[in-house]
C-alpha cells in the first residue's frame, strides 16, 4: 500500500501550504517536522481528507481520495488530533464508540484497544475525569479502534509524562510492524531521530526536505527549516543532536 | 480477575441506567393519567384509564361502560388534545435542544437561538396586526410557522462562509438576527394596543387552546423529527467531538448539519406555532438526561423526549391547578418557576464531573 501527495497546495486564511509532493510505503514511520506555523497540522488534515487540496492530488494505492466515499475514507485513515476534544458527559467507551461510526454499530472490540494502550482500567470511568495524557491515550484507542492502514498523529508526545510518551511510541512502532503506514508530526528532532524511517521537514508552508531519515536531518537542512545551528554527536542510542548554543552553554558550566 | 471484576462494573452500570429508564417511564405513564383525570371535574384515574382504552380501534368496546358520556367528553374532547399537546411539545422542545446543543458543541444553546422564536412570534403578530386570514382558524398558527421557517432560513444563508457554516457564526446571527426581529415585534406590539392582549398569551406560551386537528399536525410533524434525530445519535456523538473529528471518521458533517437543523427548525417550529414560546425545556431537558444517563445521545436523545414530556405535563397540571388566584396560568411561565429551582437542585446534588470541569 502507498500513499502519493503530487503538488498539493492548500490556502487557509493568510497560511498557504504549497506544492507539497511525497511518497510513503506501508510498514514505515514518516515524521515531519519544522517550527511553529510551518503547515505541519494543516498538512495533515490535508492527507487525513478533513481538508480538501486547493490544487494536486492525494492518492492511496493510486485512488484519489476525493473519489471515495467519506465512510470508505475513513475505513482507511485514522488521525490523532492534537487538540483533546471535550464532550458533554462521555464515559471512555463513548468516546471511542464514535471512531467506529463508519463501521455502525460494531463494538466488540473496544476492551481490546484499552487494553491494548494499558488502559483496560479506564474503561468505565467518566471521560472528562480524566487527566490531560489519560485523554490522550483514550484518544489513541479510539485510533486503534478505527483500524485504518494509514495512521496519522499530530504531535502526539506533547505535554506528556514519559510513561505515556513511551506507550505512545511503542504503539507507533507497533502499528508499523503490523504493515501499516504512520505519519507522525513532532517537535523534537532526537525523538523524529528515534522514531522515524523517513522525515519531512516543512518551513512555511513548502517542504524544506524529503527522504529518509538519514539524509534528511542534516545540520544544513536543520539550519535551513529552523535557523539554528544544531551540532550532531553520536550517543550509544545512535546519532542524536544538539543546538549549539546550548552546548556552549553546558560546556560553559562544565 | 480483573476483566470479570470489569465485566460487572459495567452491567451494574448497564442495570443501574436500565432501572433509571423504567423509572422514568413509570412516572411517565402514571403522570398521563393523573393529567388527564385531574381538572374543574375531577375523573377517578381508572376511569380514565377505561376511557383511553376505550379509544383503541376494535379493542375498545370491550371497555366502553364504566363511564358517562360527560365523562368522557371531558377527557377525550377537552383534556387529551392539552395533555398529548404536553407530550409532544415537550418531547420536541427535548429532542431539539439536545440535538443543537450537540452540533454547536454548546451546552448555552436551545433550539430557539437559530430564529425559531422571533421569526414564530414575527409571523404571530403580522397576522393578527394585519387582520389576515389565510389559513382560516389556523392564520396566526400558520404565520408563525412560515415565519419561522423563513428567519432560520435567513440566518443559516447569513452564516455562510466558503461553503460551510461554522457553527460560531450560526449561533451568532441566530442572535443578532433574533434581537432584530424581536425589535420588529416589540415595535408592533408598542404601536397597536390592540395586539398586546391578542398576542400576550401565545408570547407567553399556552396549550388552552389546543385542538384535535391542531395536535394531529404537530404529532405528525415531531414523530418524524424524534425519528430522524435517534437515527441520527451516533453523528450526534461525532459532532461533540468536534468537527474536524466528525470528518475524520466518516462523518459528512455539512450534509448533517443541514439535514438535523431542517428537521429540528421544522418540529420545533410547529410546536411554537400552536403553543406559542414555551421557554426553558430545551435548554435543560437535555442537561437532565446527561446527568441521568450519561453524555451518549444515544440515551441522551429517547431520554430528553420523554424527560421532557414528563416536565411539560406537570407544568400543565400546575397551570391548571388554580393555585395562583384561580385562573389558569401560560404554561411558559410555570416552566421556568418551577424549572429553575428544580434544575438548581439537579446542578448543585447530581451534576458535579463535567459540570464542574
Amino acid at each position: 500500500m502507498s500513499l502519493e501527495l503530487v503538488s498539493v497546495s492548500k490556502r487557509r486564511g493568510t497560511f498557504r501550504l504549497e506544492g507539497i509532493s511525497i511518497r510513503a510505503e506501508d510498514g514505515g514511520i514518516l515524521g515531519i517536522a519544522g517550527p511553529n506555523g510551518a503547515g505541519k497540522s494543516t498538512l495533515l488534515k490535508v492527507m487525513a481528507g478533513i481538508l480538501p487540496p486547493d490544487s494536486g492530488t492525494m492518492t492511496i494505492d493510486g485512488r484519489d481520495i476525493s473519489s471515495m466515499s467519506l465512510r470508505e475514507r475513513a475505513g482507511k485513515i485514522s488521525i490523532l488530533f492534537q487538540e483533546t476534544p471535550a464532550p458533554f458527559n462521555f464515559g471512555v467507551k463513548d468516546v471511542i464508540r464514535t471512531s467506529g461510526y463508519f463501521i455502525g454499530g460494531r463494538e466488540d472490540n473496544i476492551d481490546r484497544v484499552l487494553e491494548s494502550v494499558g488502559i483496560a482500567e479506564l474503561g468505565g470511568r467518566p471521560f472528562h475525569e480524566l487527566s490531560g495524557g489519560e485523554k490522550r491515550l483514550v484518544m489513541l484507542s479510539a485510533l486503534l479502534y478505527q483500524n485504518t492502514k494509514v495512521c496519522l498523529f499530530d504531535e502526539p508526545f506533547s505535554f506528556l509524562d514519559v510513561d505515556k510518551e513511551m506507550r505512545i511510541a511503542r504503539t507507533i512502532r507497533k502499528l508499523r510492524d503490523e504493515d501499516r503506514l504512520v505519519i507522525v508530526t513532532m517537535h523534537d528532532i532526537n525523538g523524529l531521530l528515534r522514531l522515524a524511517d523517513s522525515a519531512l521537514l516543512m518551513k512555511k508552508g513548502v517542504q524544506v526536505a524529503y527522504g529518509t531519515v538519514g539524509d534528511v536531518i542534516t545540520v544544513e537542512n536543520i539550519y535551513r527549516t529552523y535557523g539554528v545551528r544544531f551540532a550532531e554527536y553520536d550517543s550509544p542510542e545512535g546519532r542524536r543532536m544538539v543546538p549549539e548554543e546550548s552546548m556552549a552553554i553546558q560546556e560553559r558550566v562544565v | 480477575m480483573h476483566g470479570k471484576y470489569l465485566t460487572s462494573l459495567v452491567s451494574g452500570r448497564r442495570s443501574q441506567l436500565s432501572t433509571r429508564s423504567a423509572v422514568i417511564a413509570v412516572i411517565f405513564f402514571v403522570v398521563l393519567i393523573v393529567s388527564l383525570s385531574i381538572g374543574t371535574v375531577q375523573i377517578p384515574p381508572m376511569i380514565v384509564a377505561e376511557i383511553i382504552l376505550s379509544q383503541i380501534p376494535f379493542l375498545g368496546a370491550h371497555f366502553a361502560s364504566g363511564f358517562s358520556q360527560v365523562q368522557y367528553e371531558i377527557v377525550v374532547l377537552l383534556r387529551e388534545p392539552q395533555i398529548l399537546g404536553a407530550v409532544v411539545i415537550g418531547a420536541s422542545l427535548g429532542v431539539g435542544g439536545a440535538v443543537i446543543q450537540s452540533i454547536f458543541k454548546n451546552p448555552i444553546t436551545e433550539p430557539y437561538v437559530i430564529g425559531i422564536s422571533s421569526g414564530a412570534a414575527l409571523g404571530a403578530v403580522l397576522a393578527i396586526a394585519g387582520s389576515v386570514y389565510i389559513f382560516g382558524a389556523y392564520t396566526v398558527g400558520g404565520m408563525a410557522f412560515i415565519f419561522s421557517l423563513l428567519v432560520v432560513f435567513l440566518v443559516y444563508f447569513a452564516s455562510i462562509r466558503r461553503g460551510k457554516v461554522p457553527m460560531v457564526y450560526l449561533l451568532l446571527m441566530g442572535i443578532a438576527i433574533s434581537l432584530f426581529v424581536s425589535a420588529i415585534v416589540a415595535f408592533l406590539l408598542f404601536s397597536n394596543i390592540r395586539l398586546q392582549g391578542a398576542v400576550f398569551f401565545w408570547l407567553l406560551g399556552s396549550l388552552q387552546e389546543m385542538t384535535w386537528p391542531k395536535v394531529e399536525i404537530i404529532t405528525g410533524i415531531n414523530i418524524l423529527m424524534i425519528m430522524v434525530s435517534l437515527l441520527y445519535s451516533r453523528e450526534l456523538d461525532a459532532f461533540q467531538m468536534g468537527e474536524e473529528y466528525a470528518s475524520s471518521v466518516g462523518v459528512s458533517v455539512e450534509r448533517t448539519k443541514i439535514l438535523l437543523i431542517a428537521t429540528i427548525t421544522l418540529g420545533v417550529s410547529s410546536c411554537v406555532a400552536v403553543a406559542g414560546l414555551i421557554g426553558f425545556v430545551g435548554l435543560v431537558i437535555p442537561h437532565v438526561s446527561r446527568i441521568i444517563f450519561g453524555g451518549s445521545n444515544r440515551s441522551v436523545v429517547p431520554a430528553s423526549a420523554v424527560l421532557g414530556s414528563v416536565f411539560l405535563l406537570i407544568s400543565e397540571d400546575i397551570a391548571h391547578s388554580r393555585l395562583f388566584g384561580g385562573e389558569v396560568i401560560p404554561i411558559g411561565i410555570i416552566t421556568s418557576l418551577i424549572g429553575v429551582p428544580f434544575f438548581m437542585f439537579l446542578m448543585v446534588r447530581l451534576a458535579g464531573g463535567f459540570y464542574e470541569s
